[in-house]
């Protein structure tokens, strides 16, 4: 019962900065720009809401600090991949590489392993649900901090931007035919800049999800392929908000099992680390089989 | 009547190459206007400026009187000119309604109060409305990857009409359609003049143009040649102003009996899916006799292109055989099929012809890239690369500025004719031949043409698919016509007319009596 | 003519973002109080104008070059094998292994060994994506990348655990048998290592340029469709090369292993990783074997040069990567764009639209 809930908990905890991270991969995915500086961008707001936290201790400096700098690599992205054209695969590399750089030149400089904040901790952002607090099992939905709320409210409302409005419909439009976006006057620029700039914004919860209200910690490379695990989900869901973010659970159930369970297992616990990965990549082969199944054509889409 | 679109000196130039050359064109008001040219004449670069997808580089464009300039479609839409493009605009994925609207969506109303989400039941109301205005045949809510060719044709069109222009450009709109669609079509624009509609018709379909325009422009080389009146010229005239010379307009194959010669291929029951599961080749089964020509025609899109691809070893069949002089070929690979002596012409020159970025010798070998005579321990010979290149340019009469420059600075005309080299020399038994012709020069088109009769004539046999029906009329000795990826009819050309196939191709088979 | 031209922009298309990235890492420099100048002074000299520090640095280079080689033949073929990192540490790794455990007597048969036995690692590693990419069409990326996580994790717990040398003080496997080991030259860093990637690179250029099997990997680079309807079989290519490019990898962290670590640490490949390093070199130099080799000494000299800056200076040796990673991010656009491309490009169109 205990580990069940345990299990389920964590469920929640690990989603969460994935299920954001989805959300934010799936606009750029639509228009046709593949933004694989997920990573990177999330790094970046883990690390600068921490410093921030840090140095001022003022918990919305650090918040917005993260979301602009976070969406200042968004605009890095956009205007060398969209204005100028460069290869978006290279560039979003290129972001993942800086991020993690300028985290390991600032400790260095300050002279710090990792930032470790004193005077908060991840307890003070747990928010309580009042009635369901109390109620068995369906209790591990509360005790989660703010930002684990907003992101499984933002599945809705990704789905809902997405299909129920122009400015999704635009997004698809010009990830599917830009010629007849550009045709009718629809600026296609305009709507790639905003698919990566709201993406980088929900990088940017993600990573101060994952450092600041976690943890409230920042540590090199805490990131841990995340951002590429919600591109694995983005692709298994084909760019469908829901579906898209069901593999990002799917992802936490794993982390969450592979936790709990690692208690049993002894010394052979550290492979456990492992299955999340291994995971994806099984459904990601499962989800492709499957979509190609009446693939007849030779011809390869690279 | 007065003047409703005039250009004045309108020029074009990309880089040191005008494609568009003083141009002063003049459109009445209520007039269908055609205007005709070879390809690369520069005819869509002039439509393009008067959409605002160029700008000029020199020149006005007058509407209506009054001078404008046009930044963008938007601009060109609200100076009432709407364009329908040769490749529609649409988004497959959407339906109907949401193609017409887009840009224009009609968001939920709460009160007064507009809310950012889009009223889906407003839209396709606003839609039937407009369908039934015009009298057209379509249902709002289909999405456009499942309706007809036509169809999508008319989605264009009323996505013009929904924002009001006046002038409609239509580009090669007949390029796609069955014979009795394009008398269809000519009807819809013929009513739409008559409702007050400007309408401006890019093609090189001289037979159209006599039936649909008021007035003619004749454009060569980014310049206008001729203007003349409907009822003063005639598609003789037309052409001779399009070509400068006198044309043979077609030609012509000697044909001979060869119903008792031997069968080279054939297929058996060939059948095929898309991604969706949905069959797009049914049970195609026909015979190709040494020395004879057997057309594949119909309108784009009813399988001919899937098949095309089944044959050549781009797709897999999921029943049905092939084989090539009684040996089973089916689902061999391309580099299989070539070795066994089928030389392919595939459909898209420069997706699955040519590389643009690679030089034209590379091009040259591509396909017999592994044979003896060029590569030798896997490695391969640059020296006979270039010879091989070299015997290519002299032999086919490719026109190009520098042999070791790459493939796309090549015209249309002799890049198709880099393919046409490439896969004959290497002296097949059968050439799979698929639009051989599209985006070619007149002059090309004639060389490509006696190049495969000459093909026929030694002993070989041809499979040829086309859009043009006129070219596999003339060229073929017998010609099967596709439906929804069935053959719908077979029939030899020169016992047969042009209606008979458009019904064919339409999927009505004559009843027989 | 038209080649040199070609050349030319390639090389301009290289040095504008180095410049550039040079530029801003001053600036960075500046920031926190240190000589640009003398940074960048200190940084070059002692890696390329001193006869010892130049062959360190081509040392350092050995392994760069073979992990560039190895992005090279999949990138070129616009497939993307991220995995390199992996099947390097994975190759090393087992290399060191081998080295330890077996009873590898002769100097030469154990190299080979061992070598062979990381090129196999890196090309199971390479199996499962290319198998994936070819018969489902899977994103090589993301299962390459997702694989990485799980090598270094396995690694990680084989090292701790089954293979960790208790006597040591620190996380490592056993040290290899000094057999095995390459001798260095002289008295800098350097050994026959680097000889062995020289002879690798000409066969990779070779390859690249003059086979059938390099053609096939332009042609499938540059055009997927026309590579497959003019029978290349690119499904079947993309294996070839995902498995040329694990086993390549595999050599590198093999020789890695043999000529410089002799043991497997967890910081055996630093940060960001020999295979990362890889695919800057491999984009630096457009993805050409030549150019590839240049590329490498350019970013090994940096990488010894950091090491000096931390001795001579305040200045952090991380703004090395700093630097490295702008010039990736700016290496993606390309600065000088072919001369006529444009026109050409337009006349095309043009010509389908038509």
């Amino acid at each position: 019962m205990e580990l069940l809930c345990n299990i389920l908990y964590d469920t929640i905890y690990h989603s969460t900065p994935i299920i954001l991270c989805v959300l934010g991969g799936l606009f750029a995915y639509r228009a046709n720009v593949l933004n694989i500086a997920l990573e990177g961008m999330m790094l970046n707001a883990a690390f600068v809401s921490v410093l921030v936290q840090y140095l001022t201790g003022n918990i919305f400096l650090a918040v917005l600090a993260a979301i602009v700098s976070t969406m200042l690599w968004g605009m890095v992205f956009s205007a060398l991949g969209i204005s100028f054209k460069g290869n978006v695969i290279v560039i979003g590399l290129g972001i993942n590489l800086m991020t993690l750089a300028i985290s390991k030149f600032v400790l260095k400089i300050m002279s710090l392993a990792n930032i470790s904040l004193k005077n908060i901790g991840a307890a003070d952002f747990k928010i309580d649900i009042p009635l369901i607090k109390a109620i068995p099992i369906l209790n591990v939905i509360s005790g989660h901090p703010l930002i684990t709320y907003i992101a499984f409210l933002a599945i809705v409302f990704v789905g809902i931007l997405m299909y129920q409005t122009k400015f999704g419909v635009y997004v698809r439009v010009v990830g599917e035919n830009e010629d007849s976006a550009i045709s009718l006057g629809i600026n296609s620029v305009y709507y790639k800049y905003a698919a990566v700039l709201l993406g980088s914004f929900f990088c940017a919860l993600a990573g101060i999800n994952l450092s600041l209200e976690r943890m409230a910690m920042f540590t090199g490379g805490m990131t841990a392929g995340r951002g590429f695990i919600a591109i694995a989900a983005i692709y298994c869901g084909q760019g469908k908000p829901v579906v898209s973010a069901g593999y990002a659970i799917l992802f936490g159930v794993a982390r969450a099992l592979a936790i709990n369970l690692s208690i049993y297992a002894g010394p052979a616990a550290g492979m456990f680390d492992i299955i999340p990965y291994v995971l994806m990549v099984i459904v990601l082969a499962v989800v492709s089989y499957l979509k190609s199944k009446n693939e007849k054509l030779r011809i390869y889409k690279l | 009547m007065n003047s409703m679109v005039q250009t004045i000196n309108l020029t074009k130039k990309f880089g040191d190459f005008t494609a568009n050359n003083k141009i002063n064109l003049h459109v009445k008001e209520q007039e269908i206007k055609c205007i005709v040219g070879e390809n690369g004449a520069g005819k869509s670069t002039l439509m393009n400026m008067l959409y605002g997808l160029l700008q000029p580089t020199d020149g006005k464009i007058i509407i209506r009187g009054r001078e404008v300039t046009m930044k963008s479609p938007l601009d060109a839409i609200a100076n009432g000119i709407g364009m329908v493009h040769q490749h529609f605009k649409l988004v497959p994925s959407l339906t109907v309604y949401e193609n017409i609207l887009l840009g224009l969506e009609i968001k939920k109303k709460k009160g007064s109060l507009s809310l950012p989400l889009i009223d889906k039941e407003a839209e396709i109301k606003c839609v039937e409305k407009l369908i039934r205005d015009h009298g057209f045949e379509l249902n709002p809510t289909d999405k456009v990857e499942d309706i007809s060719v036509g169809a999508r044709q008319r989605v264009e069109i009323l996505k013009m009409l929904y924002r009001n222009v006046n002038i409609l450009i239509l580009d090669e709109p007949t390029a796609v359609l069955t014979p009795q669609e394009v008398d269809q079509l000519i009807h819809t624009l013929k009513k739409l003049k008559e409702q007050g509609k400007t309408i401006i018709v890019i093609t090189h379909k001289l037979r159209e143009v006599m039936e649909l325009a008021d007035s003619i422009t004749v454009i060569k080389q980014g310049s206008i040649v001729g203007d003349v009146l409907k009822a003063e010229t005639s598609e003789r005239q037309l052409a001779q102003m399009m070509v400068g010379r006198d044309v043979v307009l077609r030609v012509e194959n000697l044909r001979k009996k060869s119903a008792d010669t031997k069968v080279l291929y054939e297929t058996r029951e060939l059948t095929t899916v898309n991604e969706t599961g949905k069959e797009v080749v049914s049970d195609i089964s026909f015979k190709l006799h040494q020395g004879e020509i057997l057309g594949i025609a119909g309108v784009e899109g009813n399988g001919q292109s899937e098949l095309v691809k089944l044959l050549t070893g781009l797709m897999c069949s999921t029943k049905g055989n092939t084989w090539l002089m009684g040996k089973d070929i089916t689902n061999w690979w391309p580099n299989q099929l070539r070795e066994a002596g089928i030389g392919i012409i595939p459909e898209d020159r420069y997706a699955q012809g040519l590389c643009k970025e690679m030089s034209i010798s590379e091009n040259c070998i591509a396909g017999y890239h592994g044979q003896e005579d060029i590569c030798r321990y896997g490695l391969h010979r640059t020296k006979k690369m270039k010879e091989k290149r070299d015997r290519f340019i002299q032999e086919f009469d490719i026109r190009l500025g520098d042999p070791n420059g790459m493939v796309g600075n090549l015209s249309g005309g002799n890049a198709q004719k880099v393919i046409i080299a490439r896969e004959l020399s290497a002296a097949p038994q059968i050439l799979i031949a698929c639009q051989p012709t599209r985006g070619v020069d007149i002059g090309s088109i004639e060389f490509i043409h006696k190049a495969i009769l000459k093909f026929k004539e030694a002993g070989n046999a041809v499979i040829l698919v086309s859009s043009e029906l006129s070219e596999i009329m003339s060229l073929s000795d017998r010609v099967i016509v596709m439906y929804k990826g069935r053959i719908s009819g077979e029939i030899l050309p020169e016992k047969t007319s042009v209606e008979e196939v458009g019904l064919l191709m339409a999927g009505i088979t004559p009843t027989e009596e | 003519m038209k080649q040199k031209e070609m050349i030319v922009k390639n090389i301009l298309n290289s040095l504008v973002p180095i410049l550039a990235a040079f530029i801003l890492g001053g600036i960075i420099i500046l920031a926190i109080g240190e000589n640009p100048f003398t940074t960048y002074g200190i940084l070059i000299r002692k890696s390329l104008f001193t006869w010892k520090g130049f062959l360190n640095t081509l040392h350092y280079a050995t392994p760069l070059i073979l992990t560039g080689l190895a992005i090279a033949v999949t990138f070129k073929a616009n497939v993307y094998n991220m995995g390199v990192e992996g099947q390097m540490l994975l190759g090393g790794f087992f290399a060191g292994v081998a080295g330890a455990y077996l009873p590898l007597s002769t100097p030469l048969v154990g190299k080979l060994i061992c070598f062979v036995i990381a090129a196999l690692c890196g090309m199971l590693f390479a199996l499962p994506p290319a198998l994936l990419k070819a018969r489902y069409q899977v994103n090589e990326m993301v299962v390459t990348l997702m694989l990485n996580y799980a090598v270094a994790k396995t690694l990680e717990f084989l090292t701790t655990g089954v293979f960790r040398d208790k006597s040591a003080g620190y996380v490592a496997t056993p040290v290899i048998s000094d057999t095995i080991m390459f001798q260095r030259i002289g008295s800098s860093r350097i050994t026959a290592f680097f000889g062995m990637a020289l002879i690798i690179l000409f066969l990779m250029y070779i390859l690249m340029n003059h086979s059938k099997l390099g053609f096939e990997m332009k042609a499938i680079g540059k055009n997927a469709e026309f590579a497959e309807a003019t029978g290349m079989n690119v499904g079947k290519k993309i294996i070839i090369l995902m498995l040329l490019s694990g086993a390549l990898s595999g050599i590198a962290g093999a020789g890695w292993m043999m000529s410089d670590q002799f043991k497997y640490t967890l910081s055996f490949s630093e940060n960001p990783g020999l295979g990362w390093d890889g695919m800057l070199i491999s984009l630096l130099g457009s993805h050409s074997p030549i150019e590839i080799l240049i590329a490498s000494i350019f970013y090994a000299a940096l990488k010894t040069g950091s090491d000096s800056i931390n001795m001579y200076t305040s200045v952090p040796k991380e703004i090395v990567e700093i630097i490295q990673a702008i010039i990736i991010l700016f290496l993606a656009v390309k600065f000088i764009k072919e001369k006529t491309g444009r026109k050409n490009r337009w006349k095309q169109s043009r010509k389908e639209a038509e």
